[in-house]
């Protein structure tokens, strides 16, 4: 019973992040249309940034997680107006072709730049474990859980409370008529992916100190953004929240009872198993985008 | 002069081992081979069918351990092991093309990463099957009759072959009816289920040849390098695909060969001068200024179908299209319509819908803006399911059939929204809507029988004769997309017809033409109706409406309020009030 | 108030309007009429910014804003209430109305001009909390007109209030139309219930074809057997 309170509580861990990544995406490609490979290459500059912040600028590791943040917006911000923009309107294959490129140059980036050696990320908070009653957790990760819970709330206040997430979800329920009543869907579409990819850099920059950060870190975070979002179904936010911990649960069971190896299939085998039986995804009853 | 070219090219590709005397040079020649295979394989999904596939390499990493493993455990020897890859890995495509049922686009995509994810991490995992991460070595040779085909000089010549089979085989089935199935589905999957092509099937087959294909050449790598791991699931491998495909120019045939070729050999090229890294930082910048700059890549061409040049259209008389066929000479059956409820959007779009459509008149079903028109149509020809009543064109009932059924029934239908395959000619276009009129299956025609050839023939005389009827002859070999909106509504026109309909259902044909293409139209219709069609039309050009139809049926708020000839509708008062509202006393 | 001249506009290369000539003046409730594929709609599209015209212009008491976005057509004063009411489904019916108000910047006037919104229409105030896509239709119209009186608008265009609503609530929804009209702000409404538009009409122009055909008092229109062949052949 121990070990499945433990179980769970290091799910949870992973799957506030992993929340975060979801919810990120889900937004990019259910407002968008986009089908954002790159998603995984923001959560690698995250991790990345946090890094050249602290051992390069000398930041103190809250600063560094915090401009690691703002970086993946501005970077997210750049890379709509830039590459996104003059492709809108192309079929939904120019732009995965595009996005694809974009993963592949910005890993090998990393890989140029950092090396392939994995980094470790220096972190402030004392190894040994809490212990809350029955179970035991590092501080580190429950600083990863408290951030990502605060993030996660933050993103929903954005999207529910703000004249700008109004704006969001108008125009990814109805793109023409939230035209009509002036919003200027351009900058719409910018703002959701900087968004996005800022929650994604959040979700590197507190798990890149856990799991050390490398070059293709990404790649696995990608599919598991996918998989949070085929679960929770399109644009909906609270369905990517409970996908990202359900997922982040179910990894850390299937790691515990099942076999470690295969701990990564259980994002490929959620997207297999749910565009079969259920490909508007598991929470549909629920609103979409807030 | 192609086939000058194409036999100078092939002297080349045999002669090529006395010049390039190097092994390493061979061995790129080998790796180019292998990757053309690859190449050709990825090119049907993306490039013909329309759907990408980042899966691949499971595909060819299945060939690998399935050739690799049989010839190790059970000592089969390399020229069962190949046909044995091609059947394993034909029914992972298969698998994923039932998959493809339910999802296209962004969504298959994912499936494939994933079904390649799943694959990768068992050939890691499944140490007793595969020996995980150590792999697989001193997987043999091939050998025939004695001969070892060890060296690089004659695997170069086993790669040759594999690679030209490859080719020969993609250029006769993108040349075929299969090949303009594909095409279809890729430019207009409604449009292509309308005229009987049915998309579950055709994309199978196509998941099934592209997936062996990739087990073909995986195959032949296994047996290459002597050795798998699971490195052959890196995702490098399916991104170098991509990128031989889509730069080389998707939806031709030389063009993943060329880009099979240019990205074999260039990162080898440059293999002194730059790192890896840099080359995939490259490729990935590459791709994105592909897109930007030459999205149909360095061939560039359009779509190659059925180029061979067929002359000007035979002397068969100018009768109708219709008139060949109907050799019994009668109209077809009524259609009968029978208490028809449907919803559409959250909205009771028929409620209780009846009617009859006589066979061999010209019918139209009018009514004001969402009176149900185009979801009655939708719900007749299998693209809406309604929740309840019976549709029967004859003695068959059409209820809750799918689309490519009721098409092979004889009831064709045309859209409100301009409705052709823009990438393919005129005669193309009607060439697909002939699809149900030919047979040649996939075994039939890659084995490229003759009775194959004759088909192709007499359909191209057929689609000739039908679009001269509709008076497009002098466009026949122009791209549809290109074409002035008018004419677009003829082709949409005449490829419905070649589906050999006996009813035919018209959704505002007219809308958005000039008032001389619409007399054009009327023309047409009526013709249609002496050679004995039954068509059921919805307009709202009330002129064009009256002028032409036998009988006219009015819809109001998903119900039939009217039904008679046009006079009568027209000074009707439930249809006034309908349309006009009541006036007040 | 409003005049249109030679309007054209196009969808990709189907013309829907080949030379529109219209106006409206200050207070009056005009109505456009006509068979469906005759542009009405379009023209709609085309003085709110939804749709570019490709010829013509479009002047709005002297000053030209054919082409112009439709957050700068708001903030001139035009509102667009569209064909199928097409309220945001998942937003509350307060934020809805809260979109209608999306160009103003007077948090304070938007505030109140929502509750005075809520009042006048007590049903929307009573379910001020709830996703719009659970109102029923005659809701839906009446939060539609709504969020666009939000803009506070000088100039209300309406795409066939009608559509899909049973008789008595058209008869509410029509009242509702009157109403504002007669609070001084000018209407032009897109109709295919010809009679009963022409009943509280003062002019009224009809279409076909992407031109006008036929133009006048809504009285003389009444009358006139024109309008019924225009919408029935002859």
């Amino acid at each position: 019973m121990d070990a499945l309170l433990q179980h769970l509580v290091n799910g949870l861990v992973l799957g506030g992040t992993y929340a975060l990544l979801g919810i990120g995406l889900t937004l990019i490609f259910g407002l968008m249309n986009l089908v954002n490979f790159a998603h995984g290459e923001l959560y690698t500059l995250g991790a990345y940034a946090t890094f050249a912040a602290l051992a390069l600028g000398g930041l103190n590791f809250f600063a560094a997680v915090a401009l690691a943040i703002a970086l993946g917006a501005v970077v997210g911000a750049a890379c709509e107006r830039l590459l996104l923009r003059p492709l809108r309107g192309e079929s939904i294959d120019t732009t995965m072709l595009v996005m694809i490129g974009l993963w592949i140059a910005l890993q090998n980036g990393e890989l140029l730049a950092w090396g392939g050696v994995a980094k470790s990320i220096p972190h402030p908070f004392p190894t040994a474990p809490l212990t809350l009653g029955p179970v035991g957790i590092a501080p580190l990760r429950l600083f990863v859980m408290a951030t990502a819970l605060v993030l996660i709330v933050a993103a929903w206040l954005l999207i529910q409370r703000t004249r700008l997430g109004r704006a969001m979800r108008a125009t990814f329920q109805d793109r023409e008529t939230a035209a009509l009543m002036g919003v200027r869907i351009d900058r719409i579409h910018t703002a959701t992916f900087a968004f996005g990819s800022a929650l994604a850099a959040a979700a590197g920059a507190l798990l890149g100190p856990i799991f050390l950060a490398y070059p293709s870190m990404g790649d696995l975070a990608s599919l598991k953004a996918f998989s949070v979002v085929i679960l929770g179904g399109l644009g909906n936010l609270p369905g990517a929240t409970l996908g990202g911990l359900l997922l982040g649960i179910a990894e850390e069971l299937g790691a515990g009872y099942v076999s470690s190896g295969y701990r990564d299939a259980v994002g490929f085998v959620i997207i297999i198993l749910v565009l079969l039986f259920r490909p508007s995804g598991l929470f549909t009853r629920a609103e979409r985008i807030g | 002069m192609r086939r000058t070219l194409g036999a100078l090219v092939g002297v080349a590709l045999l002669a090529l081992p006395l010049w390039l005397t190097s092994a390493y040079h061979l061995h790129v020649a080998i790796m180019a081979g292998i990757f053309t295979i690859l190449a050709l394989s990825l090119n049907l999904l993306l490039g013909y069918t329309g759907q990408l596939s980042l899966g691949h390499a499971a595909f060819f990493g299945i060939g690998a351990y399935t050739s690799a493993l049989l010839a190790l455990c059970l000592e089969w020897p390399f020229w069962l092991g190949l046909p044995a890859a091609a059947v394993a890995a034909g029914l992972a495509g298969w698998a994923i093309g039932r998959l493809a049922l339910k999802v296209r686009g962004a969504y298959f995509v994912l499936v494939t990463i994933s079904f390649a994810g799943v694959i990768a991490l068992v050939s890691v995992n499944w140490m007793e099957l595969t020996n995980g991460p150590l792999g697989l070595p001193g997987v043999p040779a091939p050998s025939l009759a004695g001969v070892s085909f060890r060296t690089k000089t004659a695997y170069y010549y086993l790669v040759l072959v594999g690679a030209a089979g490859a080719y020969l085989l993609c250029r006769r089935l993108v040349r075929s009816r299969v090949g303009r199935a594909f095409l279809a589905l890729r430019e207009n999957e409604p449009l292509a289920e309308s005229v009987g092509i049915d998309p579950t099937r055709t994309l199978v087959l196509a998941a099934v040849v592209s997936a062996a294909l990739a087990g073909v050449a995986g195959s032949l790598y296994a047996h290459y390098t002597r050795f798998v791991s699971p490195e052959v699931f890196l995702f490098n491998y399916t991104v170098t695909m991509v990128i031989m495909v889509v730069a080389g120019g998707k939806g031709t045939l030389a063009g993943p060969v060329v880009g099979a070729l240019v990205f074999t050999v260039l990162p080898e090229a440059l293999r002194e001068a730059v790192a890896w890294q840099w080359q995939m930082l490259a490729y990935g910048v590459l791709l994105v200024l592909l897109v930007f700059f030459l999205p149909r890549g360095i061939v560039g061409g359009g779509v190659a179908v059925g180029t061979r040049d067929e002359g000007p259209p035979r002397g068969l008389p100018a009768e109708g299209p219709a008139q060949q066929r109907r050799a019994d000479g009668s109209p077809g059956p009524a259609l009968q319509v029978e208490n028809l409820s449907a919803d559409f959007g959250g909205v009771a779009a028929l409620a209780d819908v009846s009617f009859t459509v006589r066979p061999g008149t010209i019918t139209s079903l009018i009514g004001p803006n969402g009176a149900g028109k185009t979801t009655a149509f939708n719900a007749i020809t299998g693209f809406l399911r309604p929740r309840r009543g019976r549709v029967t064109f004859g003695d068959a009932s059409l209820l809750g059939r799918r689309a490519c059924d009721i098409a092979a029934r004889g009831v064709v239908r045309t859209f409100q929204k301009t409705s052709v395959f823009p990438a393919l000619t005129v005669a193309d276009n009607v060439m697909v809507g002939l699809h149900l009129a030919g047979s040649a299956g996939f075994a039939a025609i890659v084995a490229s029988r003759p009775r194959v050839w004759a088909e192709e023939s007499r359909l191209r005389a057929e689609a000739a004769d039908i679009v001269e009827f509709v008076g497009l002859q002098h466009r026949r070999a122009v791209t549809a997309g290109s074409l002035p909106y008018g004419e677009q509504r003829l082709v949409e026109l005449a490829v419905a017809l070649a589906a050999r309909p006996r009813l035919l259902l018209l959704d505002e044909p007219g809308a958005g033409m000039t008032g001389a293409e619409k007399e054009r139209l009327v023309e047409l219709i009526r013709r249609l109706r002496e050679q004995g069609l039954t068509v059921l039309l919805v307009e709202h050009d009330m002129r064009l409406v009256m002028g032409i139809s036998d009988t006219v049926i009015v819809l109001n708020h998903g119900r039939v309020i009217a039904e008679g000839p046009p006079a009568t509708m027209q000074a009707h008062p439930d249809v006034i009030r309908a349309y006009l509202g009541g006036r007040r006393a | 108030m409003l005049e249109l001249h030679a309007l054209r506009a196009a969808y990709g290369p189907i013309e829907a309007l080949r030379g529109v000539d219209l106006e409206v003046r200050a207070g009056e409730l005009v109505c456009l009429l006509g068979a469906n594929g005759a542009g009405k709609s379009s023209t709609l599209r085309a003085i709110s910014g939804l749709v570019r015209p490709t010829g013509g212009r479009i002047v709005l008491d002297g000053r030209p804003i054919a082409g112009l976005p439709p957050a700068e057509i708001l903030a001139a004063g035009i509102a667009h209430c569209p064909e199928g009411r097409r309220v945001f489904p998942y937003l509350t019916v307060e934020e809805n109305l809260a979109m209608g108000a999306y160009v103003r910047r007077d948090r304070g006037a938007i505030a109140a001009d929502m509750d005075r919104v809520c009042t006048h229409f007590p049903i929307l105030g009573e379910r001020r909390r709830q996703p719009a896509g659970t109102l029923s239709g005659g809701e839906q119209q009446m939060l539609a007109i709504g969020r666009a009186l939000m803009a506070r608008p000088r100039l209300i265009l309406f795409d066939e209030p009608s559509l899909g609503l049973a008789p008595t609530v058209v008869e509410t929804t029509f009242g509702i139309i009157a109403d504002i009209r007669r609070q001084g702000t000018t209407v032009l409404m897109v109709e295919q219930n010809a009679y009963l538009a022409l009943q509280m009409a003062d002019r009224g122009y009809v279409m076909e074809n992407g031109r006008i055909v036929l133009s006048g008092a809504a009285s003389n229109l009444l009358s006139d057997d024109h309008v019924r062949r225009a919408y029935l052949g002859a």
